[in-house]
């Protein structure tokens, strides 16, 4: 020992003493430096030394302040002011620490060169430490102890409940006092319990930031969901502890923390941070743990996250009704795009897992079962659109057919599943509709009456297509069973006078006259309003001509012609009804030859809309279809004719109907022309433009035409009361979703669809057209670039292709413009 | 739309008479003409969960998002916000 004093007694003497405490004050070892200072300076007092005697004891007090330990720090603190301060820097200093460790009632002593600002900042911080630290207040200070005390209380008033008793509290503090801020904090604090938010930011706001009491708002402003500049690690841990105390956990903190990754799409670190906060949450309490889980794995699915998906299914409860998490993955591959993983493999698992899935009963287990049958099959149509919009010029019939095949088997299994599941019998029907298979679709409508006896829609499909076979019998029963369940509705009525007139027909041909006439009294009495229509009776003419009872007959003809401006109308529902109620053909001949006399005079609005719609209108007999195609001819060249007319709304709607039935696209297009000249707010003409694009193809539609078309029809239909809108909006709104299904693009999932021919945005991103640059807005270059790059994914040689479109004729857009600069 | 049992306020378990006693009273709390939102935002919700089979099909084909965890920490910090905090603890706070 005695040598190691000795080495250290050398080392000193071999150094300069300044030096050494300087060299110590530098390296934070102020222990040290104040032992050093205090011996050298007892042996030769004054000069440079005491300088740095007096940043030793300052900075050793402070070390100490910081160590907590107080009783140290006061005992070097009266030394130093013993000693007595002549250095600027440590003066400046001294009134802080000097409130820290509660000698601030010596300062006096070195107040004289404090200025006016030193006086109010030190007031201000004497103030926050009497509140917060009320034992380092020296007792001197009666005044300034006495406010804190009453701050105190306040709180502690707030704290029990006692609202009126902390505002009694705090009546006494003026707005200038130094405990201002305490009394808008406690008056925040009165509002955040209360979860009075203006209140709580009208008082919070004013705090000043350097205050103790704006340092405790912020992590309450935290807890309230009131935003805060800046969170830094200091923030988060007084929010873990307030938390702690609050609630026995920091939860908050770990959801705020999560959200915050699912906000950044962080998903790897959501697995992560959730696999560290899981035990937390599911101590605190089981059902939010399970809203977390169902949140993060929502999150995951609906991001297409697989990978991450199966990471966290490793770590997290199963939600009840995903059990193996089948669910989850299936609906994750449905949003991958990545991922050639089939969502069907998946379904199919979790097909099995509804099977034994106590959570639900069997009923449930059942329907929930058809639901997702019936998802499937609704997976399997959108493909098939997706390959019938496949730009890629290739033969896609296969895998039409499939997906169809697919889609009808699912719907088969969705109704075995949950038999008692009315929307899926009618999705399944919908679909034999859409692909013209009548006969499928009626057994699906009566398969579904077997187990819901009144459905109304099933019913009264069932009538309408009973009645477009031609069996009247069967479609008036339904159509009955369908008035009595709704008899006030236009719909059911109308369908039950159409059967009505298809069994006087029935009865008629087969010599039933009375009956027949009891028939046709029978639809009279459904719509009376129609009693005196041409069609009606043209039909109760044709009636008695074939009872034999011509002046019936006659006097019948003679009524409805004075109803109309000119027979035309007259004698084709004449012929018509002649034809299926089978007259003599001379008889027919008889009327057809009128008919076509009639033809030849000038075209009126009314007479084109009359004829169109009674073809249109009028289901024809099955013996009747070749002649109907006869007169539709002669009626497209009486309709040809109409160039002059001034056209009424339902007339022109009947032409345009009529001709699209008949599919004759080019005259119809000229007849939507005019009637958005003449009726632009009629939503239906605008649709036909969509439907008639649509009919292009992928490679030949005006993309921007289409979509203007339809949303111009979507808005318009929107807007209207009439009835047949109604249905128009549902196929505008189909029509607009087909257009972005046949752009490159929108292959979601296509990677298990088509091969990579047909993937211009999935694997060569950087060669695709975009989808979001119209052609309109690209340099002729760049589509000669992408036009070559097409023709060679498809096999095609340019120059012939050019060729091929210059034979088509003028170009019709700014694109096709365009594109006759690459030639 | 907001999860409808959040907005309707009650358990994915609820009965169908505890689900309309549930909707009428807070029909009756926001009538349409007073807070016409927050009527049409119970209706929406009572709509979808009335009908077992749109129930279930919500139940099995919904994949919820970050809405879940808004919630969630709403109700949290609501939760907390209720609960009293010693005025020690809220004066440790100001340490920095």
């Amino acid at each position: 020992m005695a040598s190691k004093s000795r080495k250290r007694a050398k080392g000193r003497t071999n150094h300069d003493p300044v030096e050494q405490v300087k060299r110590s004050l530098d390296r934070g070892d102020y222990k040290q430096a104040l032992k050093d200072a205090r011996v050298w300076y007892r042996q030769s007092p004054g000069g440079e030394l005491r300088c740095y005697l007096e940043h030793a004891y300052m900075g050793r007090l402070q070390q100490l302040i910081r160590n907590g330990l107080t009783d140290d720090a006061r005992r070097i603190a009266g030394e130093l002011l013993d000693l007595g301060v002549t250095e600027t820097a440590v003066e400046s200093i001294l009134p802080d620490v000097l409130l820290a460790v509660g000698m601030l009632d010596r300062l006096p002593q070195a107040q004289g060169r404090l200025t006016d600002e030193d006086h109010r900042r030190l007031a201000v911080k004497a103030a926050d430490q009497a509140v917060v630290r009320p034992g380092n207040t020296p007792a001197s200070m009666k005044e300034l102890r006495g406010e804190a005390k009453r701050i105190r209380a306040a709180l502690e008033a707030v704290e029990r409940g006692d609202e009126a008793g902390a505002s009694d509290q705090l009546k006494e503090i003026s707005r200038q006092s130094v405990f201002a801020d305490w009394k808008y904090f406690i008056r925040g604090l009165m509002a955040y319990y209360r979860k009075d938010r203006s209140e709580m930011e009208a008082n919070w706001g004013r705090l000043a930031p350097d205050r103790a009491a704006a340092s405790i708002a912020a992590p309450l402003k935290i807890m309230a969901g009131m935003p805060v500049p800046e969170q830094g690690v200091a923030l988060r841990a007084k929010i873990a502890r307030l938390e702690a105390q609050a609630a026995g956990q920091s939860v908050l903190s770990s959801l705020i923390r999560l959200r915050q990754l699912l906000a950044d799409h962080n998903w790897a670190q959501v697995v992560k941070t959730f696999r560290v906060v899981r035990q937390t949450l599911r101590d605190f309490d089981v059902d939010l743990y399970q809203k977390v889980i169902d949140c993060l794995w929502g999150s995951l699915a609906r991001e297409g996250c697989l990978d991450e998906l199966v990471r966290f299914s490793r770590i997290a409860d199963p939600p009840a009704l995903d059990p193996r998490w089948n669910r989850a993955q299936a609906i994750a591959c449905e949003n991958s795009e990545y991922y050639d993983d089939d969502p069907r493999v998946y379904w199919q698992q979790y097909l099995d897992d509804l099977e034994t899935l106590p959570w639900l009963p069997v009923s449930q287990r059942n329907l929930a079962r058809g639901l997702i049958w019936l998802h499937l099959a609704e997976d399997d149509l959108e493909e098939a659109v997706r390959f019938r919009g496949c730009p890629c010029g290739r033969d896609h019939s296969e895998e039409v057919e499939l997906a169809m095949r697919n889609a009808e088997f699912c719907f088969r299994a969705c109704m075995r599943a949950a038999p008692d599941y009315a929307p899926g019998y009618m999705l399944a029907a919908r679909f034999y509709r859409e692909e013209q298979r009548p006969r499928e679709a009626a057994e699906v409508y009566a398969g579904l009456l077997e187990r819901v006896p009144d459905h109304l829609d099933a019913l009264t499909e069932l009538a309408d297509h009973h009645v477009r076979r031609g069996s009247a019998r069967q479609a008036l029963q339904y159509a009955i069973r369908a008035r009595d369940l709704k008899p006030l509705d236009k719909a059911t009525g109308e369908l039950l006078w159409t059967s009505q007139l298809g069994m006087a027909e029935e009865l008629g041909r087969a010599g039933d006259y009375d009956q027949a006439r009891e028939a046709l009294a029978a639809a009279d009495s459904v719509l009376p309003m129609r009693a005196a229509d041409c069609d009606v009776m043209a039909r109760k003419a044709v009636l008695e001509i074939k009872a034999n009872n011509p002046a019936g007959a006659r006097s019948l003809v003679e009524q409805a012609l004075e109803r109309l401006e000119e027979p035309t109308v007259l004698w084709l529902a004449m012929t018509l009804a002649a034809s299926r109620y089978q007259l003599k053909l001379e008889e027919v001949w008889l009327y057809e030859e009128r008919w076509r006399e009639a033809l030849r005079r000038r075209c009126r609005s009314s007479t084109a809309g009359g004829m169109c719609r009674l073809i249109v209108e009028t289901p024809p007999a099955p013996q009747a279809d070749a002649e109907l195609s006869k007169y539709a001819r002669d009626l497209w060249g009486y309709v040809k004719r109409c160039s002059r007319v001034k056209w009424n709304l339902e007339d022109l709607r009947a032409v345009c109907e009529f001709l699209g039935a008949y599919d004759q696209w080019s005259l119809l297009m000229k007849f939507v022309k005019k009637g958005i000249r003449r009726f632009p707010e009629v939503g239906y003409f605008h649709h036909l433009v969509g439907v008639e694009e649509i009919r292009k193809g992928p490679l030949r539609f005006n993309r921007k035409r289409t979509i203007d078309a339809f949303q111009r029809a979507i808005l318009l239909a929107s807007a209207s009361s009439d009835p047949r809108d109604r249905r128009l909006l549902e196929e505008a709104r189909k029509g607009l979703s087909v257009v972005t299904g046949m752009l490159p693009g929108v292959h979601s999932r296509t990677s298990r669809n088509c091969d990579p021919v047909c993937h211009w945005d999935d694997d060569d991103d950087d060669e695709a057209p975009s989808d979001g640059v119209p052609f309109a807005d690209m340099t002729v270059e760049a589509i000669r670039e992408l036009f070559e790059q097409t023709c060679a994914r498809l096999g095609l040689d340019p120059e012939q292709v050019i060729d091929e479109l210059n034979k088509r004729g003028p170009a019709r857009t700014g694109a096709t413009a365009k594109t006759k600069g690459l030639v | 739309m907001r999860d409808p049992y959040q907005v309707l306020d009650v358990s994915a378990d609820v009965d169908d008479a505890a689900l309309r006693r549930r909707y009428l009273e807070l029909v009756r709390r926001y009538p349409p003409e007073r807070c016409p939102q927050q009527f049409a935002e119970v209706r929406e919700a009572y709509e979808q969960l009335r009908d077992p089979a749109r129930r279930l099909e919500r139940e099995l084909f919904k994949a919820g998002g970050c809405e879940i965890l808004d919630d969630v920490i709403a109700g949290m910090r609501s939760k907390l916000q209720e609960r009293r905090i010693a005025t020690e603890t809220l004066l440790s706070l100001a340490e920095r």
